[in-house]
């Protein structure tokens, strides 16, 4: 089997490496996202996929059919939003768009196409489109499109950098909004002639204070807490409608708890403003409104729960026993700056759940490195052979030789 | 069946990168083009390409084939070109090789929607083979309406194998859970030499006793044969068993694999490469899986020498038991790429055997070609020892033309 699945891979190789370079013009440059939604769906479309279709929130969802109807699987890739802008106004470093992780995704689905060797479920291929640390689209494809098949789920594997070994979770990432209302008057910093500019840095420095004794964890590392955004609105003396944010970007472990993170916030800030009688605080997730390529206007909650699997859950163990035998050394690991749909298939709707791809994943706010060529290819072998260990019909006693 | 009965048959035979053709005229068994499409998925430094022949004019004709499909297609517009030139060339019917149909199918039969789904539930039988026999079978049936087709299956005729030869020894609930039994393969391949070998010595099949070694240059395996019916073979539920292989092991003592398991902490996954793939001649011999670098090498290499030795003492064990079996055999006949090149091998697995009837003549064995029958009977053998090329295409041209005469009321 080996080397059928081998040899159906040099065959994808020209065209990978052609869609790679189409995909990365792409992102380069000035284009609709929905045109690099439907450069994915050609050529799903152009491997041989069973079926393949874009849903009304941008999801691809492509799909090998199974010989049976056991237990399917799942490989999952994120695309930048469709926003209906060009594009060129994303920072690179914000994209959620990995395209090694593409490839990854599109031609492990094509190989094992292409060998005929059989699977006891469907195999789905789903690019889901993410806004900075919103994810959106894998709530509405799982709450449309795969409802019915979450209990057929077998296992999902996330295609981003992991560097060909097994990632298991990662942190939990949100974005809140600490809003003061205050009155600037009655002595509110009115003698030392600050501004309302000026009334936020008590708090942004109690802030970065905060931030640098944050609790951590052992496999995942430290939480951290980094002042995205202030803004305020009403400048006028004595007006109690004056209000300033502070928006805080914010990873967080496994131990922490959402709710608690934001009322720690608004404690601080309470603290910071004690000593003023007319002060009041308020803190909450922030929302994004999304215009869909559809027309359609969501708002969604900037935020990303922590997971985990345990690293001797059966759908691990299976995993890294086909890298194994394979020749690969995979470790377990943790994302330690990315963000993954895993908060919710696996957070929320419990559907076993692992990373794996070729290359690094980058610092915060650094670009992708370039992954090479060689390195895809490899992860394309090895993820095919997961997916065949996961759902693939046994071949124990054959081999692809003449008999 | 009216003498006048004839038909133009597609055979075709895929193996996992290759798809062979040929169109064979019946009754007759003309040869009216053949070919292989080679490296079909895959990628080489040579490319993918159809080697094709028609008339006597061969050609190489290179061309992208991401799948069996897209060969398979590029062989019919290949044949359908051939046609308007040379008419014999229009097939009236398709035959394919299907390897392992399980309990469903014991004879070839035309294939029709209710036998495709049917054969659906037989493909994790040969995930590998099965799978490939059947996306053709598909496409055929959805692109080609018009054309009948026929399932020749590669483990039908060891169906005939009784009970007491075909059962494992194993708990009974899982036996019949899983169905485990000796299935045997090469069917089409050990049927052909059956037939061969009487008409080429004019003899009936229904009274002889063959013992038939198909010796390929990847699997291998022996059958017994008694009045035209198989009774034993050495491969099993699995192609791994009998015979060692060139990269097969064959039996072996379970006890050694469940040792080797424990010590090296294998996986079933990696204990299956370690015998389907590591084992057999390059195990032993480690620098090539070909019996013939073997026999190239036996003079100066002792590892060489250590693999041949073992390689004729598994096949002469089998001749010996299946000898018993068949009190005597009739006939026995070498096939396949090393039973017909390799008239060393021959030599030394018959030497010795006088003591079953079986006399090899030296110099009759180093003068067959490879490429005929062969009579290789030494004087006094009451046993006939011949080497005959095999000829799967034929035999499966065969039972379809016969199925198809039946079904078209020839």
């Amino acid at each position: 089997m080996q080397e059928l699945i081998a040899g159906r891979l040099e065959g994808l190789c020209e065209p990978m490496k052609e869609m790679g370079s189409a995909l990365e013009a792409f992102r380069n440059g000035a284009h609709r996202a929905a045109d690099f939604s439907s450069l994915i769906l050609e050529e799903m479309k152009e491997m041989g996929f069973d079926d393949c279709m874009v849903d009304r929130f941008g999801n691809i969802v492509g799909c090998v059919n199974g010989f049976r109807h056991e237990q399917d699987m799942a490989l999952i890739f994120s695309i930048d939003y469709d926003n209906g802008t060009d594009g060129k106004g994303t920072d690179p470093a914000e994209r959620a768009c990995y395209t090694p992780g593409i490839l990854t995704a599109l031609y492990s689905a094509a190989v094992l196409k292409r060998t005929l060797l059989p699977l006891n479920g469907d195999l789905l291929v789903c690019g889901v489109p993410r806004s900075g640390c919103c994810g959106f689209g894998i709530k509405y494809l799982f709450e449309y499109y795969l409802r019915k098949r979450i209990r057929n789920l077998k296992g999902i594997i996330l295609c981003e950098p992991t560097d060909l070994n097994l990632y298991l979770g990662h942190k939990g990432r949100m974005e809140y909004e600490i809003a003061v209302k205050l009155r600037l008057s009655d002595g509110f910093l009115a003698n030392k002639g600050i501004n309302m500019l000026g009334t936020m840095f008590p708090l942004i420095h109690e802030l970065e204070t905060v931030s640098r004794s944050l609790p951590s964890n052992y496999a995942m590392g430290s939480s951290s807490l980094q002042i995205k955004d202030v803004h305020f609105c009403g400048t006028r003396p004595k007006d109690a409608q004056n209000e300033f944010k502070v928006v805080v970007d914010r990873t967080f472990i496994p131990e922490e708890q959402e709710e608690s993170i934001l009322e720690r916030a608004k404690m601080i800030a309470e603290s910071v403003y004690n000593g003023e009688k007319s002060v009041s605080v308020q803190t909450s997730v922030a929302r994004e409104k999304i215009t869909l390529s559809a027309g359609t206007d969501i708002v969604s909650e900037k935020e990303f729960k922590p997971w985990t699997i345990e690293s001797s859950h059966p759908f691990v163990l299976k995993s890294l026993q086909a890298l194994a035998d394979n020749g690969f050394s995979p470790h377990l690991g943790f994302w330690k700056n990315t963000i993954t749909e895993g908060s919710y298939t696996f957070g929320e709707l419990g559907i076993p759940t692992l990373g794996f791809g070729p290359g690094q994943e980058p610092e915060p706010g650094h670009q992708m490195q370039q992954v090479p060529f060689e390195a895809i290819k490899k992860a394309v072998y090895a993820q095919t052979m997961i997916i065949h260990r996961c759902i693939g019909v046994p071949t124990f006693g054959w081999t692809s030789d003449e008999i | 069946m009216k003498s006048d009965a004839a038909a133009s048959i597609l055979v075709i035979n895929c193996g996992s990168s290759s798809l062979k053709y040929r169109v064979l005229h019946m009754p007759e068994e003309r040869e009216c083009a053949s070919g292989e499409a080679v490296r079909v998925g895959t990628r080489t430094a040579a490319g993918s390409a159809i080697l094709h022949s028609v008339g006597g004019e061969k050609r190489t004709i290179p061309l992208p084939l991401p799948d069996h499909s897209a060969a398979f297609h590029a062989v019919i517009s290949l044949l359908n070109e051939d046609a308007q030139r040379h008419p014999e060339v229009a097939y009236t019917c398709f035959a394919h090789r299907y390897v392992h149909p399980g309990t469903q199918y014991a004879l070839t039969a035309q294939i029709d929607e209710k036998m495709i789904e049917r054969l659906k539930a037989s493909v994790n039988l040969a995930p590998i083979h099965n799978r490939i026999s059947l996306q053709l079978i598909e496409t055929c049936a959805r692109e080609y309406r018009t054309v009948p087709q026929y399932a020749v299956f590669d483990t039908s005729f060891h169906r005939t194998i009784p009970p007491p030869f075909s059962s494992y020894a194993l708990p009974r609930s899982l036996v019949q859970k899983y169905h485990l039994r000796k299935i045997g393969f090469h069917g089409i391949s050990h049927r052909f030499i059956m037939e061969e070998s009487c008409r080429f010595l004019g003899r009936d099949p229904a009274t002889q006793k063959i013992i038939s070694c198909h010796l390929g240059s990847g699997g291998s395996s022996v059958c017994a044969l008694r009045n035209g019916e198989s009774i034993n073979t050495s491969m099993g539920f699995t192609p791994l068993e009998g015979l060692m292989m060139n990269t097969r092991c064959g039996d072996l003592d379970i006890g050694v694999l469940l040792n080797v398991m424990e010590k090296h902490r294998l996986s079933p996954q990696e204990a299956e490469e370690m015998l389907n793939r590591k084992s057999g001649i390059l195990g032993v011999f480690s620098s090539s899986s070909d019996m013939r670098d073997v026999v190239a090498q036996l003079g100066t290499d002792e590892k060489a020498r250590a693999v041949f030795a073992m390689y004729v003492r598994r096949v002469r064990r089998y001749i010996g038991y299946y000898t018993l079996l068949l009190k005597k055999a009739d006939i026995l006949v070498f096939t396949d790429t090393l039973g017909i090149e390799l008239p060393l091998l021959r030599e030394r697995i018959c030497e010795g055997l006088e003591c079953f009837g079986i006399r090899l003549d030296t110099k009759r064995n180093m003068a067959a070609d490879g490429y005929r029958n062969a009579d290789l009977t030494g004087e006094g053998s009451e046993t006939r020892v011949l080497a005959i090329p095999t000829n799967e295409e034929i035999m499966i041209a065969r039972e379809t033309f016969k199925e198809f005469c039946h079904d078209h009321r020839c």
